[in-house]
């Protein structure tokens, strides 16, 4: 019986632990109301929603209208194959990439950084990864916003936090 | 001198300030610290903290931390306020002034083996300070709202987000929305006039206490 454990406690010390865990319990919620409070509100919207960029013909082919999806800025391209929209915070330090006419391209002044008006495709400079495509459908008359077209990857690029 | 004399007693005798205040004040530093102005960059540190604590309260009272007036308000602090433009440079001057005299005092620190055994706590938070300093810095820089502080903000706290698991709530939390606004604005202001010059204040009281109790260390 000598390896047998055993552990004596007095009714003080019960008590002592007692009132520890009622005070942890106390000091718990303050901190979960002091974070609920700090925890920006706008975060919640993480969800996709469906939001009218504009009426069609307010784009004219080669024409472009900035947006602001999922509280980050974005672009509707109206190119020869179509509408196009991405993310235009650029991948590489979160500079707002731009359209670019004479060069055909979407760029980022901020380093250089050129972006395909396509696919979002990285053409040149040290984006890390193509830009953030968005689904978008165009039903009377007008062009919607729909969803990421890859959440998942947006989730990957920091300066798309909260976005998806 | 009479009154002062006067005023001293009355109080003496009613606080016994000749017990408070002569421990605290008539304490003679070791000869190698005097001469070695090596020894001086903490107190350097210091009064810059008491200068931005002082030309903060002034800024402080024209300075409006929102995105629509952040900027106007700071180039009217530095065209129309009078003394405005020499109240911000000293500030300005005494925020690098100080990082510059935290990061020297550190090496001095360091490479005279002045944090060993006793001071390892003080140490720590030297440390900490260390870094609320720079805290201070980030925060500060956000304030004038320029292209600058915007960049830079986007920058700082895009490497928060890069920390693993936890970078995105941390910038959630610092950026206060997805995107630098008003929000954040209202955040770095609450940071760099309160939150930060409170912790400053009680860690330095500790700072202080500990060399007081501990002494300085000896020389090498």
């Amino acid at each position: 019986m000598e390896d047998k454990i055993t552990f004596t406690i007095t009714r003080r010390k019960l008590t002592e632990i007692f009132m520890g865990l009622v005070a942890l319990f106390f000091a718990g919620g303050a901190t979960a109301s002091i974070l609920k409070y700090l925890w920006p509100a706008t975060a919640a919207k993480g969800e996709s929603v469906e939001i009218k960029i504009a009426n069609a013909d307010e784009v004219p082919m080669g024409s472009v209208k900035k947006f602001m999806f999922n509280g980050k800025a974005s672009v509707l391209l109206h190119m020869p194959a179509g509408f196009r929209a991405f993310g235009s915070v650029c991948t590489h330090l979160g500079c707002i990439a731009y359209w670019k006419e004479d060069e055909n391209i979407l760029f980022c002044p901020c380093h250089l950084g050129k972006f395909d008006p396509n696919t979002g495709a990285v053409i040149s400079g040290p984006p890390p990864s193509p830009l953030p495509a968005i689904d978008i459908v165009v039903k009377d008359g007008a062009v919607f916003a729909l969803k990421w077209k890859d959440p998942n990857y947006v989730k990957t690029i920091s300066f798309y936090a909260g976005a998806a | 001198m009479y009154l002062l004399d006067k005023i001293y007693k009355e109080l003496d005798d009613r606080f016994k300030l000749r017990d408070l205040i002569p421990p605290i004040v008539k304490h003679p530093a070791p000869e190698y610290a005097v001469t070695n102005p090596l020894y001086c960059l903490g107190g350097i540190a210091f009064l810059c903290f008491l200068i931005l604590v002082g030309t903060g309260i002034f800024l402080a009272m024209y300075y409006k931390p929102t995105p629509l007036e952040a900027y106007k308000s700071v180039e009217h602090i530095m065209t129309a306020v009078p003394m405005g433009s020499l109240i911000r440079s000293i500030h300005h001057w005494a925020a690098n002034t100080m990082i510059a005299a935290v990061m020297l005092h550190m090496m001095r620190i360091y490479f005279m083996g002045a944090y060993k055994k006793p001071r390892e706590l003080n140490w720590v938070v030297g440390v900490t300070l260390l870094l609320i300093t720079t805290t201070f810095g980030f925060s500060g820089y956000l304030l004038p709202w320029d292209q600058l502080a915007f960049w830079a903000t986007k920058i700082g706290t895009g490497i928060a987000g890069s920390i693993p698991i936890m970078g995105q709530y941390i910038s959630l939390l610092l950026v206060g929305g997805n995107d630098i606004g008003a929000e954040t604005m209202t955040r770095f202001f609450t940071l760099h006039v309160m939150v930060l010059p409170a912790t400053t204040a009680i860690l330095m009281i500790l700072h202080f206490a500990m060399v007081r109790i501990q002494g300085i260390s000896g020389r090498l």
